[in-house]
């Protein structure tokens, strides 16, 4: 390689034209937020490892004469000597070409009307998908369950156009605790969860949650508390009281 | 053979070699036939035990050595019966014929013509070197292929086998790569990457262990080079995966292996138990301190499979799906662990390079892509069959030298190189001579060495429909440009081919390509418009023609064409009639027939009969 890896602690990277000095792994992404540029994201999220899935983020990378594109959620700065425009002709075509594509697919969505927008895009020429549409395949519900539930309840369904998010063999999944991260932590809003009665329901299963004997409201699913309490080996009774209410009474 | 000793030095082989090299023939004729998945599928199987039964019964057995082979490559003139030492080469040989070729040929010492090969009407050929097929040939990787048994360890002994690893590990690491730099070995899986840098860049990364990895996915539609080198020479595969194995410095190997390849797996599972066997896998191979194991992986069918950070998911259990490799894998790959992954037909060559040295590699081929490539050649040709030429041979020689040109006497209209996500080379570039960079260079790619021959009634607007097709299909769904891309570049092509275009298609197209490119995960959606591309640079009046003149200059979109009976010759023979499923043709018999286009779903069957051109295609 052309620049020798610095083994002091800080690698210097120009962004837009402004200088960065950085850790050696950090990505673009958070390079450029700390010059105070920001750049748009859909399927990366600060809790999972970047997935690198919607392209949205995608910038223009140059070292030297040749120049490439890369996402910037996952692109680890590792040398001296890198140049990134985040809003070059070619960086805003590619976003512009994925938002253009996302919005066909999800023409309901209004956060993708928004980033498209922001790139000079009114509307998609491409043929509208079902109105109903909502989950861009962003696989943010997924990585997070998987990654920080630590419950794999869902994953993909099937390849290609036919990709979706559910649950193995979109059968009820035995494996959710019904936590709702998966709902809280999806862009488009698009996973359903309700609560009625003391009962939630997500991903076509009945949650009970647990009533607090102190304030009498319902607070969290039993299964989940019951998952956690065993995880970090808890005494039984250790949830019995809603956070809340614990926060009050200590 | 009784059970081998393990050898336990490079001088122990040679003394093997030395005494099987003495060893008396087993009979004193020997009958030749390949029974690979293309023969097998032919009808070899059914020849073997057919000429076993009566040499049974003549009581010949004894004196006829029967070797069963991998492809010889000529795939047309499948089932091959090639009989020594009378040297001669039988083709398309049906059971039936062996009864014949037993009395004539084994028993009598002659000739059977009609078997042979007829390369003209007036002229047979009786050896494969004859064959315009082979001319141009130089068969260095598959040249045990067709002709060794390649479940026979003492074959493979016998042509050299295991020397190069012999003399690998008697060599620095460092040296071999070295060695594999000089040759000027590149990728032979579709990207061109230069071997020996991916070699050492594992060798230097930071990690243990590190895996070397046979890539045997081959997914490509109409490739089947690596089935074939598996099929018909797995230890050369074997011997160049343990020598890159040595110089990188790794301990485990995987062999990744689709799994409609049975016959491909069994022939290699047989080699890695024989080389077990013999002390060319295990630990302290040959006494060099070296230790080595391969594990077989098996993969589900996916074409994105074949796809390094694919592979090496699925390889670790995960969804076989493509990860970001900005980071590339040769330095965190399986379980973060340096990985090489080297194609089939890539491992192949390393003992090539080892026994004859890099000088004698690097004078074949051209400036930046060194050695043979094999290429499978198919479509509309005389000749179908998997080729291995020098690097830098021309297109034209391909099709028309060893190919034989276009059946029927029809034009040639395109060659679509690299794969699905390859491209469509017009006429004009035939004479452009096939290495990495050239075809990279006009819009299209080496890929794994696929090669469909398309003739004048192909419609390139529907090529790039259907390329583009099969790239929907098999894209994982991962990433946005790929999956919906993909799908709404299809919907606007398939427009066009229902003679819906607009004005302005192209231009979207073209739009779409270069976004699609640039913001792709890999090289599945990376690629994939390529095919799109390279049909509107070379064939870009075929668009217009569908999008303002609503016509298919090939005939072939069916919403584009109407067939109709010229009455002036049509002679009333009814065979059109009598084909038609539909029964939308009607006349009286000996009067000119119609077409009630109501009825018609333009299949062309009447077109195709006619023996009169009395139907017309517009
Ligand atoms: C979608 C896709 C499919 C691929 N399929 C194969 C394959 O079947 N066999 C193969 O050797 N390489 C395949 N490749 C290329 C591999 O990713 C990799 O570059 C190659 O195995 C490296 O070996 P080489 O350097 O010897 O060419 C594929 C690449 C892509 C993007
Ligand atoms: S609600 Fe179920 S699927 Fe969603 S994150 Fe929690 S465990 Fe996973
Ligand atoms: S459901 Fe929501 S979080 Fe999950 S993939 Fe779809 S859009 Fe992303
Ligand atoms: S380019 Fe296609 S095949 Fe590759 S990761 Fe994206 S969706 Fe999957
Ligand atoms: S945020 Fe980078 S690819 Fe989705």
């Amino acid at each position: 390689m052309s620049h020798q890896a610095t083994t002091a602690s800080e690698i210097k990277v120009l962004i837009d034209g402004q200088e960065a000095r950085v850790k050696p792994e950090t990505t673009i992404f958070q390079a450029a937020k700390t010059l105070g540029i920001s750049i748009p994201t859909l399927c990366s999220h600060p809790a999972v490892e970047p997935y690198g899935a919607c392209r949205v983020c995608t910038v223009e990378l140059k070292r030297g004469k040749r120049s490439r594109m890369v996402t910037a959620c996952n692109y680890p700065i590792r040398e001296e000597g890198l140049e990134i425009q985040t809003r070059s002709e070619r960086a805003l075509r590619a976003r512009r070409l994925v938002l253009e594509l996302l919005m066909a697919r999800c023409p309901e969505v209004k956060i993708l009307r928004d980033m498209a927008q922001e790139v000079g895009l009114e509307k998609s020429r491409y043929p509208k998908g079902d109105d109903k549409e909502r989950c861009i395949l962003c696989g943010l519900c997924v990585n997070i369950c998987n990654q920080v539930v630590g419950a794999n309840a869902i994953g993909f369904v099937s390849r290609g156009v036919d990709r979706k998010i559910g649950t193995p063999f979109l059968e009820n999944s035995m494996d959710c605790i019904g936590c709702g991260a998966c709902a809280f932590a999806c862009p488009t809003q698009c996973i359903s969860m309700t609560e009625k009665d003391g009962v939630r329901k997500i991903w076509d299963r009945e949650f009970k949650l647990a009533v607090c004997p102190v304030c009498g409201n319902y607070y969290a699913p039993i299964d989940q508390l019951e998952t956690i309490r065993k995880q970090v080996n808890l005494p039984p009774d250790h949830f019995k009281v809603c956070f809340t209410c614990r926060g009050l009474k200590l | 053979m009784n059970k081998a000793k393990a050898l336990k030095s490079a001088e122990e082989l040679k003394a093997l070699f030395q005494s099987l090299s003495s060893e008396k023939p087993v009979g004193k004729i020997r009958v030749t036939i390949p029974n690979a998945t293309c023969s097998i599928a032919r009808g070899s199987a059914g020849i073997i035990r057919r000429l076993e039964e009566v040499l049974k019964q003549k009581k010949l057995s004894s004196q006829v050595e029967i070797k069963v082979t991998g492809c010889r490559g000529f795939c047309q003139i499948e089932p091959v019966v090639v009989i020594e030492p009378l040297n001669v080469l039988y083709q398309r040989v049906s059971a039936d014929d062996v009864p014949e070729i037993v009395e004539t040929s084994l028993v009598q010492g002659q000739v059977v013509e009609r078997l042979l090969y007829p390369v003209s009407k007036e002229k047979r050929a009786r050896t494969e070197a004859e064959l315009p097929f082979y001319s141009l040939q130089k068969r260095f990787v598959t040249e045990n292929c067709g002709v060794i048994d390649p479940t026979s360890m003492k074959d493979y002994l016998l042509t050299g086998g295991y020397q190069a690893l012999a003399r690998a590990l008697k060599m620095k690491p460092e040296e071999i790569i070295n060695e594999v730099e000089k040759a000027g070995l590149r990728g032979r899986g579709g990207g061109g990457f230069n071997t020996a840098l991916k070699w050492r860049t594992c060798r230097t990364a930071p990690g243990e262990p590190k895996y070397a990895i046979i890539n045997a996915d081959e997914g490509d539609p109409g490739a089947y080079m690596d089935r074939s080198l598996l099929e018909g020479d797995p230890h050369r595969v074997l011997e160049g995966l343990i020598i890159g194995a040595y110089a990188i410095g790794s301990s485990q190997g995987f062999i990744y292996v689709r799994h409609e390849y049975p016959l491909a797996l069994r022939n290699f599972r047989t080699a890695l138990n024989q080389a077990r066997e013999y002390g060319f896998l295990g630990k302290n191979i040959l006494g060099s301190g070296f230790d080595f194991e391969v594990q077989v992986n098996q993969g589900g069918g996916a074409f994105v499979c074949g796809e390094s950070s694919a592979l090496m998911a699925s390889i670790e259990g995960k969804l076989g799906e493509p990860r970001a490799k900005y980071v590339h894998t040769v330095e965190r790959g399986i379980w973060d662990k340096p990985s090489n992954l080297n194609n089939v037909e890539t491992w192949a060559n390393v003992p090539l390079i080892i026994n004859k040295g890099a000088d004698w590699f690097a004078k074949i081929g051209t400036q930046g892509s060194k050695g043979t490539k094999i290429f499978s050649v198919v479509g509309k040709i005389n000749n179908t069959g998997l080729v291995e030429v020098p690097m830098g041979v021309t297109l034209k020689q391909i099709v028309f030298d060893i190919g034989g040109g276009i059946p029927q006497k029809k034009k040639f209209k395109a060659v679509q190189t690299g794969g699905p996500s390859g491209g469509c080379l017009p006429e004009s570039l035939l004479s452009l001579p096939v290495d990495f960079d050239r075809l990279t260079e006009v819009g299209s790619m080496m890929g794994s060495g696929g090669m469909i021959v398309m003739d004048e009634d192909t419609c390139m607007v529907d090529v790039a429909r259907y390329f583009l097709n099969f790239l929907k299909d098999e894209s994982c769904g991962k990433c946005t440009p790929c999956r919906e891309g993909i799908k709404q570049m299809l919907a606007i092509l398939n427009r066009i081919t229902e003679g819906k275009g607009q004005e302005g298609d192209v231009e979207q197209l073209e739009e779409m390509s270069g976004g699609i490119i640039d913001a792709a995960l890999c090289a599945l959606g990376g690629t994939s418009p390529n095919p799109v591309m390279s049909t509107i640079k070379y064939f870009r009046n075929e668009y217009d023609a569908h999008i303002r003149d609503h016509k298919c200059p090939a005939g072939v979109c069916k919403a584009l064409v109407t067939y109709s009976i010229d009455p002036q010759k049509c002679t009333g023979c009814g065979l059109c009639l009598r084909n038609c499923s539909t029964g939308a043709i009607k006349g009286a018999k000996k009067k000119p027939h119609r077409i009630n286009p109501k009825k018609c779903i333009k299949c062309g069957i009447c077109y195709e009969v006619c023996k009169f051109a009395a139907v017309k295609r517009s």
